[in-house]
């Protein structure tokens, strides 16, 4: 298999002098192309962290990331928007979509980003909103859509520039159970059918069950490993929720 | 403590207060110098009767504006207020009383006024000293330094005082009463598509229609010979002017926008879309201010080339209305004589040339002692100096008179001529026959407006005597006795006319003396009327200047005003945009793509108030032009249209500055809210 992503002893501390926080402490793992994996950890863990030194919103302060062969940590200003631009899709907890522009555009934007040409724009967003049932939505504003709309309009907007790697960020934080489980059966099709390789990092055991691998995180270091296999999706949650419990974490499965 | 944090709130938000401190200091300046000015001991000099006219109009047009001034800082102060409602919000979160964070704002915005009013004023002690030198400059006179008015600078200081109080009401009041759970809300959230885009499209059009249409009925009503009595058309071609100046930007960029987002390949390329979404919804939100700055603009830009366009005109107004530079008249009764006059003369400018001439009014009346007749007689020899003082030299045309038409066609620049084939019947004068040589044509103001028979010496001693005659038939208690059957009565006027070798002199006082010895004159009913081309030229410039002076100010302030409050408005709307940055940011978009949307966004934001004022300045050039054509200069269009490009350069230039001032504070802002993202 195509390794997507890898990380070679991440290092990530915070402040200077005597005053400094590890927040990643010599993380490594690599990440195949189409693989789901799930990050958890409790709070102060370094998971956002993490995905943040992955996504090139902060830099790292040693070790190495390389995201579909490239390594993003020798890459300038203008090479790491084009990066971010070309080989990620984001999905946040906030949905963290623009409230000026409409579902469609909104969806559009990372092709728009891209320079692409608008018949080529208006195809790819009709694809990518039949396949997350937004298609009813695209004349609409954010603010006039639910919770679960706005998070699967983020989705769309993740996958419509087909990134080497999906980062998403407590996708399911602000939704309801229902909610919760629609989006995470969008992220299997979006894995499965689409073949998207899918970072998410979730304090969530119910949520991390519907990864095939989940990274336990703890003081920066990884604490624990777990890949699903062939297991039921239940007796894979009962397995996260058990080393949830090791960890000291002790969040509950919500869904 | 709350003092001490205001302090390093100022320090922290220096990029926040910066269009603010410089609004405020160029404003205080502005104020300063024009207080000086108005209250300076020159303007007491410049004319009694233009300052006592003009003085409280100009007084009044500062305290109007400083009024408009604390207005907009108001306003703008909400923009600094809202920029930070946050931080705000997070002070009363943490349980800070209302009056602590009131107490913080007003603190921050008054040490940031202070220090504007102390850089102000530094500023305006030598922009007043530039005024003074261009306002001089403009009279013609030397600049010396320009002593500083006390109380110009306790007017500016209690005008900036009650300008700060005034502002600071709307601010504090916003904090006074705003939810917290508003002030912690940060950025809005209700986006605006533009509705009923056709009937905006239908706006811009019916405004630009509304623009030309306003401007080609104001020129037909110029031209029309009635204008005055119809003042109320001249009401509503004003008011169709500026309600399409105030809705042309509006429409426009409704219009335009609609536009871009509906063909969308137009924009979707790069941050097209967000970049027009986010106009489409900052525009629709700031419709009104958009129309009224346009308007106020619109004002900044007429006003001053207007009055430039006079100004250009007074000295060749004067060239028309002043053949020479003094002329004076005198009724023959007087006792005084040119010679003397001419001596007073020649103590305040040296002569060059001059002409004692006498224009002879001789009435007959009939049978029953009505008038019949009158002709206008003067000196041939008298008339020809006064050609020739023009530079015209006449023909010779011994023992023989010539008919003088010194209207031929007022302000037609038609030239002097002498035509022998247009010749008039054969006069009898003291029983003696002239015959008449031919017409004498060219306008010579002095001469009247009828024509003119000029005749031999002989003719002039006749006439002379009849003159002296029916004086001394004048009851000298000035009763009227009517005239008597087929009797000829002949008044002579003594006329006086001086070209200077040198125009600049001590006008007021050479008036004075000549004007002295007039009212000392010992004849009864004898009057002399003295006018001088230099005193009507330092009363029309002096008018004009100040005049200019005031309608400056109101542009100046205008200008001011509307990049103020443009800058501060864009500046609180960024900082509500920030998140959004962020948003792109992480989707990929560059830097460099993300300062072209905020250059875009910004640019066209606060350009839209100025299409409609500068679109205007092309039909401006010809309505100049129109001004002029009456004048005596009439000025061509391209000098006309130098002038209005330099000062749409200069209104360019302050936009520049604001503009860019306010673009570099906004990157900065993004640049670091992309930073600090964590």
């Amino acid at each position: 298999m195509q390794e997507i992503l890898k990380v070679i002893n991440a290092v990530k501390y915070y402040g200077n002098g005597s005053v400094t926080t590890r927040a990643l402490d010599g993380v490594s793992f690599v990440m195949e192309k189409g693989e789901f994996v799930a990050v958890m950890g409790p709070s102060g863990s370094g998971k956002s962290t993490l995905l943040n030194v992955i996504a090139t919103i902060e830099p790292l302060s040693g070790g190495e990331i390389i995201v579909d062969g490239a390594s993003v940590s020798v890459l300038g200003e203008s090479e790491l928007a084009a990066f971010r631009r070309d080989k990620l899709g984001f999905i946040f907890q906030e949905y963290n979509l623009l409230d000026t522009l409409t579902v469609e555009e909104n969806i559009a934007l990372p092709m728009n980003l891209k320079k692409v040409s608008a018949a080529e724009t208006r195809g790819a967003v009709m694809r990518v909103s039949e396949a997350l049932d937004v298609t009813d939505q695209l004349e609409k504003f954010p603010h006039e859509l639910s919770g679960g709309q706005r998070q699967r309009v983020a989705c769309a907007r993740a996958v419509i520039g087909s990134p080497a790697l999906i980062l998403a960020d407590e996708p399911t934080g602000a939704l309801d159970s229902k909610n919760s489980r629609v989006l995470m059966e969008q992220f299997r099709l979006m894995n499965e059918k689409l073949s998207a390789s899918i970072l998410m990092v979730t304090h969530d055991a119910s949520v991390a069950s519907y990864a095939q691998r989940v990274i336990f995180l703890r003081d920066g270091k990884i604490y624990s490993e777990i890949f699903r296999g062939e297991r039921e999706q239940k007796d894979f949650r009962h397995d996260i929720l058990t080393v949830t419990e090791t960890l000291g974490g002790g969040e509950e499965g919500a869904l | 403590m709350l003092y001490k944090l205001a302090l390093r709130n100022v320090r922290r938000q220096i990029g926040n207060y910066l269009i603010y401190f410089i609004t405020v200091a160029l404003t205080v300046a502005l104020l300063f110098s024009v207080n000086n000015l108005i209250l300076s001991d020159m303007m007491d000099e410049l004319s009694e009767e233009i300052a006592d006219f003009i003085q409280p109009i100009l007084l009044a047009v500062v305290a109007i504006m400083a009024a408009v001034i604390a207005f907009v800082l108001g306003y703008a102060t909400t923009f600094l207020l809202r920029r930070r409602k946050r931080e705000f919000g997070i002070y009363l979160t943490l349980g800070m009383t209302r009056g602590n964070v009131l107490k913080i704002f007003a603190g921050e915005t008054g040490i940031t006024f202070l220090l504007s009013l102390g850089m102000g004023i530094l500023l305006g002690l030598g922009a007043y000293q530039a005024l003074f030198a261009v306002f001089v400059n403009f009279l013609e006179q030397p600049y010396t330094f320009a002593s500083y008015s006390p109380s110009g600078f306790l007017l500016t200081v209690l005008s900036v005082g009650i300008m700060f109080l005034v502002s600071s009401v709307a601010s504090l009041s916003y904090l006074r009463f705003a939810r917290i759970s508003r002030l912690l809300q940060g950025e809005s959230t209700a986006p605006k598509t533009v509705r009923f885009p056709l009937l905006w499209t239908a706006v811009f059009l019916l405004s630009v229609v509304g623009l030309i249409a306003s401007v080609v009925l104001f020129m037909s009503w110029m031209e029309s010979d009635d204008f005055f009595k119809r003042v109320d058309e001249l009401g509503m071609y004003i008011a169709l002017f500026f309600l399409s100046a105030g809705f042309l930007p509006v429409g426009l960029s409704r219009s335009i926008l609609w536009l871009l987002l509906r063909f969308k390949g137009v924009s979707s390329r790069g941050t097209g879309v967000f970049t027009v979404r986010q106009l489409s919804a900052r525009i629709n939100a700031s419709s009104l201010m958009m129309g009224v700055l346009s308007v106020l603009l619109v004002i900044a830009v007429i006003g001053p080339n207007v009055f430039l366009t006079f100004n250009a005109t007074v000295e060749a107004d004067l060239d028309r209305n002043f053949t020479f530079d003094i002329e004076s008249d005198r009724s023959a009764d007087s006792r005084l004589s040119y010679e003397d006059d001419l001596a007073v003369i020649g103590k305040y400018a040296e002569i060059e040339d001059s002409c004692i001439y006498t224009i002879f009014d001789r009435s007959q009346y009939d049978e029953y002692g009505d008038f019949e007749s009158s002709q206008l007689y003067a000196a041939k020899d008298e008339v020809v100096k006064l050609y020739s003082m023009l530079g015209y030299t006449m023909p010779e045309t011994d023992g023989e008179y010539i008919i003088v038409d010194p209207y031929p066609a007022f302000g037609s620049g038609e030239g002097f001529s002498f035509r022998e084939e247009d010749k008039g019947e054969d006069i009898v004068i003291g029983g003696e026959t002239y015959s008449c040589a031919g017409t004498l044509r060219g306008e010579l103001r002095v001469l009247g407006q009828s024509s003119l028979y000029a005749v031999p010496s002989a003719a002039v001693a006749v006439l002379r005597a009849e003159a002296e005659e029916s004086l001394a038939e004048k009851p000298s208690d000035g009763s009227y006795v009517p005239p008597a059957a087929f009797s000829v009565q002949t008044q002579a006027m003594d006329h006086l006319v001086v070209d200077l070798a040198d125009g600049r002199y001590d006008v007021n006082a050479m008036l004075e003396e000549l004007r002295a010895r007039a009212d000392s004159d010992p004849a009864q009913f004898g009057f002399t009327n003295y006018s001088a081309r230099e005193r009507e030229r330092q009363y029309s410039l002096g008018q004009v200047a100040l005049f200019l002076l005031g309608d400056l100010f109101v542009s100046a302030v205008f200008i001011l005003m509307t990049m103020a409050m443009l800058a501060l408005k864009v500046l609180s709307m960024i900082a509500e945009d920030r998140e959004r940055y962020r948003m792109l940011w992480r989707l990929g978009a560059s830097e460099g793509m993300l300062g072209r949307s905020l250059f875009a966004q910004m640019f066209f934001f606060c350009f839209l108030p100025f299409i409609a004022p500068l679109s205007l300045c092309f039909p401006l050039v010809p309505v100049l032009e129109f001004f002029t054509r009456d004048s005596a200069l009439a000025l061509s269009g391209g000098v006309i249209a130098g002038q209005v490009a330099g000062f749409a350069a200069i209104i360019l230039g302050v936009y520049a500055v604001y503009f860019l001032s306010a673009y570099f504070v906004a990157r900065l802002d993004i640049r670091r809210t992309l930073r600090s993202v964590g």
